[in-house]
């Protein structure tokens, strides 16, 4: 029983990989580079941000290119997942109808793949690291970890919108201005500290802020997040995670029918 | 034997990481230890002459018993108004600390006296507590700049040096680096107040090789005062490369601030300011930017060059490309004449036609069936006691059972290898040409051969095999039926698959019970959010219940083959879906073990842009294979779809014939299920390619699996079934023998 059960899960992360898969390919199948895009691109939109905001926006923030590319590739993975989560069980609509496998594949294989992009963002984030001369620190082996309490966030609010996205189709257009409105309340581009008290009350206490801040601190400046933020972490990423889970299952059988 | 240790090292590292982050979590604390010392903010913008506040913090992971802070700061800039005591000037000294407390928060308050820029910092921390109230190291004592904004009384409106503005001049900017050449002994800096009542001081002690700091101070009418700050950087002097004009300038520009009035004055007059090049701006900055050029620099460079072997690669493999792709163009050519071929005839009379004409695929067919029974039958034998509960069932002499079981498994071996024989001897058949009388007879032969044999154990066997139902009794019955037929080219029997489908079994496998499917379609359907909150709102959130299924029932046993018919809209896939566990009835439920169901559909989440290898194994997870099994599957898939040599090509070059007969390839390439539910399978492609699928499903229904077909084709249910079951409309119509449900059902569509 037991044994079964982990060769059924084996079989769905096998499902997962090959759907991402498919994505990966999909998407540079008309380049002649081809794979090598994953990386190429997120290191030349690197450079070119790191140039953007060190000469126009410059700020008295140190390693100000740093500070705003480790805030960035968090914020992308969150984007990237969420946003194509969403859409994630309506464009899958025939192979659910058809095929017996449990819903939840579809949003986690769109996750899954978000995070093999940030995969590749490391990549060129380390080159970027290595150009700009940051040390490195032991504490830098706690990346993983809040990468990984982010994807449970992120897996969460995929599964809520796919749901969602599957009875109203505007939910994609007024996320997208939700995604906007928030990325202004991470802090990615300028120092929280020149905020005025109310919203840096605000910002400190976004989710999203706090995995970013943590992952500055341990890849900036090599100190550990304190307890505050790393439970705070914690909490955030299970409580939103279980109720995309709740959310979810809840609802599976009226999207069935809707769909 | 490698899967187990692979997952075990798999498990192993798991915990090992769960255990990593558990224990980071633990020693966060541990490592976040020490004491901490730091401002609000790394950066103050503060006004000249308005009061400001700058926090202090003191954090600790252990309760401060006392501390001391002294905070240093320019007496010249800034005047302490509050927030701790002036213990010297330029320090300002905070004290606290109440053995209670692990953090503590200290405003100061500044009083800004001269515009510019300036630091607070941290000139020593002292603190002490924890347990042994000893004292505490301090860590990371980071300052704060301050950059206090004035106004135009006291801003320069420009500011030369070597009779040149400073490159970035800006009124309210106050640092500035500047390069001078080597050998500059003194340096003519011109200053000019935007207000004409302020004055300009220049504090310069000469210039030396490397870094120099001159700070000009404007002080207006009124007392305020602005800092500028210039940092000059004379490169080291090599001697042959003395300036003659710096010298020149040095003699005749006495530094001071009303000569250098004078000359800046002077200057705007008339004289022509010299052209010269800066060559840098600031070092920071430029350093900056030329990490940044590094960084585009090598990524177009691995780009052009990834590029440039790409391009190489492509080029070589162009000629092989182009030769493989005309082969691709004439294999489709090729299929799409069979197609037009194939399809100028009638599949029922084209399979007539083959059956008369020759025995060999019927004869083929028996083999297949011979090797199935084989496999069934060696199946009997390990599934020793359900068999002896049939014998006893069965009214077998009671005796031990030790010697029952004994009884039963001997018989079942024996057919096992009798059935062996025509197995291996059939093929050989096959090899000779058909049309000859002889050689059917030959082929004949071995299957006449077996039947004495055969009908020996046939009784001990029939209720040893009651649990695998296609092992015995279709053992059994060949073994009377082909012995007369021998001398006759065409076996009928043996071919009509209605009477070789194995007897059904009493043990329902799938019990529909009172299914009910209702739909709720908003009757005018809000696509939008605010109709949908509009309605709510006006209560005009009406639904129309639309019903797919109403109050079915039936029950399927095993070994049954089923066939679901009607027409289109009607229920029959909605009833499937119900089945197989995809959607929930509304009322009424379905007892079944969904774990066996096998759905089989074809082409499922084909993805045009991929290479068929691609789709193979993307289709055979979402199926539901394992990698393990796609990969020992692989050859034999591409060997029955015909496709070799085409798997490395994108499905999108593929004709529809060879799409769907890979897609037909994978889903049937799988041991036979124990419940298997095919839904339109049979009328899809071509006729060529639906010759071919009707053999290997046949084959999986003699496989022994219960099985339920949809479709609308009444021939496929005359020619498969044992049963059909009719719904309309979502009711059901007709349950019963295929014949007379499909007559019902033929005279009800053409009554309509």
């Amino acid at each position: 029983m037991y044994k079964e059960k982990i060769e059924r899960i084996q079989q769905y992360f096998f499902v997962i990989r090959e759907l991402v898969s498919r994505e990966i390919k999909r998407r540079y199948v008309r380049s002649y580079l081809g794979i090598f895009w994953s990386v190429l691109q997120p290191l030349l939109h690197m450079a070119v941000m790191s140039m953007i905001f060190s000469t126009m926006f410059k700020r008295n923030v140190e390693n100000f290119p740093i500070y705003f590319l480790t805030g960035n590739i968090l914020w992308s993975l969150f984007t990237g997942a969420t946003n194509s989560a969403m859409t994630a069980l309506v464009d899958n609509k025939n192979l659910l109808i058809k095929v017996k496998l449990p819903m939840m594949i579809f949003p986690l294989a769109r996750v899954y793949s978000a995070l093999v992009n940030l995969g590749y963002s490391l990549v060129a984030y380390v080159c970027m690291l290595i150009v700009f001369r940051n040390g490195v620190h032991w504490a830098m082996l706690f990346f993983p970890v809040v990468v990984g309490l982010e994807l449970l966030f992120c897996i969460g609010i995929g599964n809520i919108l796919s749901v969602a996205y599957a009875f109203f189709g505007d939910i994609k257009h007024l996320y997208g201005i939700l995604l906007t409105l928030w990325m202004y309340m991470c802090a990615l581009f300028y120092p929280v500290e020149g905020l005025p008290d109310q919203m840096r009350t605000v910002v400190m206490y976004n989710p999203m802020y706090n995995y970013i801040a943590c992952a500055r601190k341990c890849v900036m400046q090599g100190k550990m997040p304190t307890a505050f933020e790393f439970w705070y972490m914690v909490i955030w990423g299970v409580v939103v995670f279980a109720l995309g889970q709740w959310v979810f299952n809840r609802n599976k059988n009226k999207v069935m029918q809707k769909l | 034997m490698m899967k187990i240790v692979k997952s075990r090292i798999k498990r192993a590292l798991l915990w090992m990481m769960g255990g990593l982050a558990f224990g980071a979590a633990l020693n966060m604390q541990a490592l976040a230890a020490g004491t901490e010392c730091y401002f609000g903010s790394q950066e103050y913008d503060w006004a000249l002459g308005q009061d400001s506040k700058i926090a202090v913090y003191l954090e600790s992971d252990q309760v401060v018993d006392g501390f001391e802070i002294v905070v240093s700061y320019d007496p010249n800039r800034l005047e302490l108004v509050d927030g701790a005591q002036v213990s010297e000037a330029g320090q300002a000294l905070i004290q606290g600390g109440d053995g209670t407390r692990t953090r503590f928060q200290q405003m100061l308050t500044f009083r800004p006296l001269a515009a510019g820029n300036t630091r607070v910092d941290f000139a020593r921390v002292q603190a002490a507590g924890g347990p042994d109230q000893s004292d505490m190291t301090v860590g990371t004592l980071a300052g704060a700049a301050v950059e206090i904004s004035g106004s135009d009384e006291v801003y320069l409106s420009d500011l030369q040096v070597a009779g040149q503005t400073v490159e970035g001049f800006l009124p309210e900017r106050f640092e500035y680096e500047i390069e001078v050449p080597g050998g500059t002994d003194s340096l003519e800096i011109a200053a000019l107040p935007v207000t004409g009542d302020s004055s300009v001081e220049i504090d310069s002690q000469g210039i030396r090789d490397g870094y120099n700091d001159v700070y000009l101070r404007v002080t207006s009418a009124a007392g305020k005062a602005a800092f500028y700050h210039l940092s000059i950087y004379r490169d080291a002097l090599l001697p042959e490369s003395v300036p003659a004009q710096g010298t020149e300038a040095a003699a005749s520009q006495p530094a001071g601030p009303e000569s250098l009035q004078e000359t800046l004055q002077e200057a705007q007059s008339g004289q022509v300011i010299a052209e010269q090049k800066h060559g840098e701006e600031g070092g920071g900055f430029l350093k900056l930017l030329r990490y940044i050029g590094i960084a585009i620099l090598t990524a177009v460079i691995i780009t052009l060059l990834l590029g440039i072997g790409m391009y190489i690669l492509r080029s070589l493999n162009r000629k092989r490309k182009l030769k493989r792709g005309r082969e691709v163009l004439e294999r489709i050519r090729q299929l799409d004449r069979e197609e037009l071929y194939d399809s100028g005839e009638d599949w029922e009379s084209l399979e007539d036609a083959e059956r008369i004409e020759t025995g060999r695929e019927d004869v083929e067919d028996l083999s297949l069936r011979e090797e199935k029974r084989a496999a069934a039958a060696a199946a009997v034998k390990p599934a020793a006691s359900p068999a002896l509960a049939a014998a006893v069932s069965a009214g077998k002499p009671a005796g031990t059972p030790v010697p029952v079981a004994a009884a039963v498994s001997k018989p079942a071996e024996i057919p096992a290898s009798v059935a062996a024989v025509p197995a291996v001897t059939a093929p050989a058949a096959k090899a000779v040409p058909a049309p000859d009388p002889a050689a059917t007879a030959s082929a004949a032969k071995p299957v006449e051969t077996p039947a004495p044999v055969a009908a020996a154990p046939a009784p001990a066997a029939k209720p040893a095999g009651t649990p695998a139902p296609a092992a015995p009794v279709p053992a059994a019955k060949p073994a009377g039926t082909p012995a007369p037929a021998a001398p006759v080219p065409v076996p009928k029997p043996a071919a009509s698959a209605p009477e070789s489908v194995p007897a059904p079994q009493d043990e329902v496998v799938i019990s529909v019970q009172d299914v009910t499917m209702r739909f709720r379609r908003a009757q005018e359907e809000s696509a939008s959010l605010k109709e949908f909150f509009i309605r709510t709102v006006k209560r005009q959130n009406t639904y129309e219940e639309f019903t797919a299924l109403e109050h079915i029932s039936f029950d399927i046993k095993k070994g049954e083959v089923i066939g679901i018919i009607g027409s289109n809209g009607s229920g029959k896939s909605t009833i499937l879906k119900i089945i197989s566990g995809v959607l929930q009835p509304s009322e009424g439920r379905v007892v079944t073990d969904t774990r066996k169901i096998q759905l089989l559909t074809l082409g499922t989440g084909f993805d045009a842009e991929l290479t068929g290898r691609e789709n193979v194994y993307l289709n055979g997870a979402i199926i539901g294979y394992t990698k393990e099994y796609i990969d020992q599957k692989y050859d034999s898939i591409v060997k029955f779809a015909e496709l070799e040599g085409f798997m490395e090509e994108r499905v999108k070059n593929y004709s529809s014939g060879m799409v769907s007969r890979l897609g037909f390839a994978i889903a049937t390439m799988r041991d036979t299920p124990e419940i298997l539910i095919l839904d339109e399978v049979l009328s899809v492609g071509d006729m060529f390619f639906q010759k071919k699928s009707q053999k290997r499903i046949k084959e999986m229904i003699h496989g022994g699996s219960t099985v339920l077909i949809v479709t609308h084709s009444t021939g496929v249910v005359t020619q498969n079934c044992n049963r059909a079951i009719w719904i309309e409309k979502g009711k059901l119509m007709k349950v019963g023998a295929p014949a007379e449900v499909c007559k019902a059902y033929t005279t009800h569509t053409q009554g309509e």
